[in-house]
């Protein structure tokens, strides 16, 4: 008879199936380990273009920021900067040149008394000035007489001309513009400045003039016509301001009486 | 207010199920036995002597085997009891004869002393179809039959006889703590086979229709089982606590007919055929006591001489002395 009786303790399952795992658990572990390599390479590969990538852009960065600095050397030089200094000066007047018709309207309407009204206005370029024609109807002459004031008295205003004067005759009484005054002017549109405008274009004026009279202390240190120089710079731009008003009052007015 | 017979009986049925539970849950906690496999170094531990031999198992050959005696007292079989009194004498008995036939390092089988083990031959009416739950029926049954807690019991058994519902079941079951004293003594027998060695002497029984008796003594131990066909109906051991040969020779005899008796009345088993096997080899008092008991059925269980082709001529006899028990694990192996 056959017997099947064991009393010893079954194997577990660690003892019964390590032999029978272990080939393929190693041959799966090499693989996993030549996958894991494989990678590894790959990517250490990659890490190292990475790197010489990043490598050229710092280069790149590190000429980019020579030449910069290069750059700002340049513009750190004397005529360079005065250039550039200059350059910006003139745009901003040339900014403060641009003209706005609403904001001329807005002027002229500023200008208006109560019992006036403006008609027409026509503006006309010619080279680096603004002419502005108005014509202005008036219900009583003193009303256009007090527009006239305005206009000789405006800062944005120079140089005010009547050129023509005329008077409305009532045609039966129906027309609304009958017994009207209507006169038509011309006048220079000189623009002017805010305060802000005002303040940096004072600043611009006098450090454009101290760098004259320092220039000019560099090359005549020691004589007096240095300060008399930078004082009449000082007055040439206040002049200037004296003279448009100047012209203003001694020009426009009588012309436009 | 004292409980009535109803609740009484509620109590019991409570504390049925608990039990049954507890039988459960400790069948599950108990170690799970192997099935049946021969390594090839095996070690027999009786109290008299210990054996090793190393057997080539596809070849049904025993290459090497060694016998050392042990002193008395070294080992007091005993299925509830600590068995190894002098665990520096087995250690060293065990290194001698392993040391001899070459110290191999895979599992080796144990053979030890009927007196270990309990076995039992179970019917029972119905089978679950769970192999646990089958388990767990048997460890119930067992429980009756073992000396210590059944949860403490490492349990083997084989069906002998399955007819319809029924069955019939060979069990041995030994106590975890004894069966670990002799692994202790010898590391490598763990996870390998474990059985007593009359368990090892029924493959040598011949394939018969009619009832054998086969009769195992050894070191003050009789066993006797009763085997028809190819079923085990009926297994019993005994001390023998006689000194004398001829007293020893006499409580053989009495034993070997009380249970062809048995055999006779309860299982309506006709004993034809006995075999005995007596280690050391028997005297002339016990053949001649078993012969006279048995009306000269009786015949001497010995190991077949093809097996010992390769084996040494100075081991040839010690294995025709003692080698019965291996005989018959390679005659189990297909």
């Amino acid at each position: 008879m056959k017997i099947t009786l064991n009393l010893a303790v079954a194997p577990t399952l660690r003892e019964r199936y390590a032999l029978g795992w272990a080939v393929p658990t190693t041959v799966l572990a090499f693989v996993v380990m030549v996958w894991l390599a494989h990678s590894t390479w790959v990517d250490v590969r990659q890490a190292r273009e990475i790197e010489s990538k990043v490598a050229e852009a710092e280069q790149r960065e590190q000429k980019l920021t020579q030449r910069e600095m290069e750059l700002r050397r340049d513009f750190e030089q004397p005529d360079i900067r005065s250039l550039l200094e200059k350059t910006g000066f003139i745009n901003g007047l040339i900014d403060k040149k641009r003209l706005s018709f609403t904001a001329l309207a807005m002027k002229v309407a500023g200008l208006l008394p109560p019992d006036a009204r403006l008609s027409g206005v026509a503006l006309a370029r010619s080279g680096d000035s603004s002419t502005v024609r108005f014509q202005v109807n008036g219900k009583a002459p003193q009303a256009l007489e007090t527009f006239l004031a305005n206009l000789a008295n405006s800062a944005d205003f120079a140089e005010p001309v009547v050129t023509s004067e005329g008077f409305e005759q009532a045609q039966g009484g129906t027309s609304a513009a009958a017994g009207e005054v209507t006169v038509t002017c011309t006048a220079r549109y000189v623009g002017a400045p805010t305060d802000a405008e005002a303040a940096a274009t004072s600043d611009n004026a006098s450090d454009q003039a101290s760098d004259e009279a320092s220039h000019q202390a560099e090359d005549k240190p020691s004589h007096p016509a240095g300060d008399k120089g930078s004082a009449g710079a000082s007055d040439k731009v206040s002049g200037k301001t004296s003279d448009q008003t100047t012209a203003k009052k001694g020009g426009a007015v009588p012309n436009a009486k | 207010m004292r409980p009535g017979p109803d609740s009484w009986r509620a109590v019991n049925s409570n504390s049925m199920d608990w039990n049954i539970l507890k039988g459960r849950v400790a069948a599950m906690a108990a170690p799970a036995t192997a099935a049946f496999q021969l390594p090839s170094l095996v070690i027999e531990v009786q109290p008299d002597f210990v054996t090793a031999a190393r057997l080539d198992v596809s070849h049904h050959q025993v290459r090497r085997m060694e016998v050392a005696e042990l002193a008395p007292g070294t080992l007091n079989p005993h299925p509830g009891r600590e068995n190894v009194a002098n665990e520096p004498a087995l250690r060293r008995a065990l290194g001698n004869v392993t040391s001899a036939i070459g110290d191999g390092s895979g599992r080796s089988g144990l053979l030890i002393s009927d007196g270990t083990v309990r076995a039992a031959v179970l019917t029972f009416e119905t089978v679950p179809d769970d192999a646990s739950e089958f388990e767990s029926l048997v460890r119930w049954r067992m429980k009756e039959h073992l000396p210590f807690a059944p949860e403490d019991a490492r349990l083997s058994y084989q069906v002998s006889r399955q007819a319809g519902q029924s069955c019939e079941v060979l069990a041995i079951g030994a106590a975890n703590s004894v069966l670990g004293e002799y692994e202790a003594a010898h590391k490598g027998v763990t996870g390998g086979l474990i059985l007593p060695s009359t368990a090892a002497l029924l493959p040598l029984l011949p394939e018969e229709s009619a009832g054998q008796l086969l009769v195992n003594v050894c070191c003050g131990w009789v066993t006797t089982a009763v085997v028809e066909q190819s079923r085990v109906c009926f297994w019993r051991t005994r001390e023998i606590i006689e000194t004398l040969p001829k007293e020893q020779a006499e409580a053989v005899a009495t034993e070997v007919a009380r249970t062809a008796a048995s055999a006779r009345d309860h299982l309506k088993v006709d004993v034809r055929q006995v075999w005995l096997c007596a280690r050391p080899p028997a005297g002339l008092d016990l053949l001649a006591e078993v012969g006279r008991a048995t009306a000269g059925m009786a015949r001497v269980l010995k190991p077949a001489g093809e097996l010992t082709g390769s084996l040494p001529v100075a081991e040839r006899a010690a294995f025709e002395r003692f080698g019965a028990p291996l005989a018959g694990l390679l005659a189990n192996v297909d």
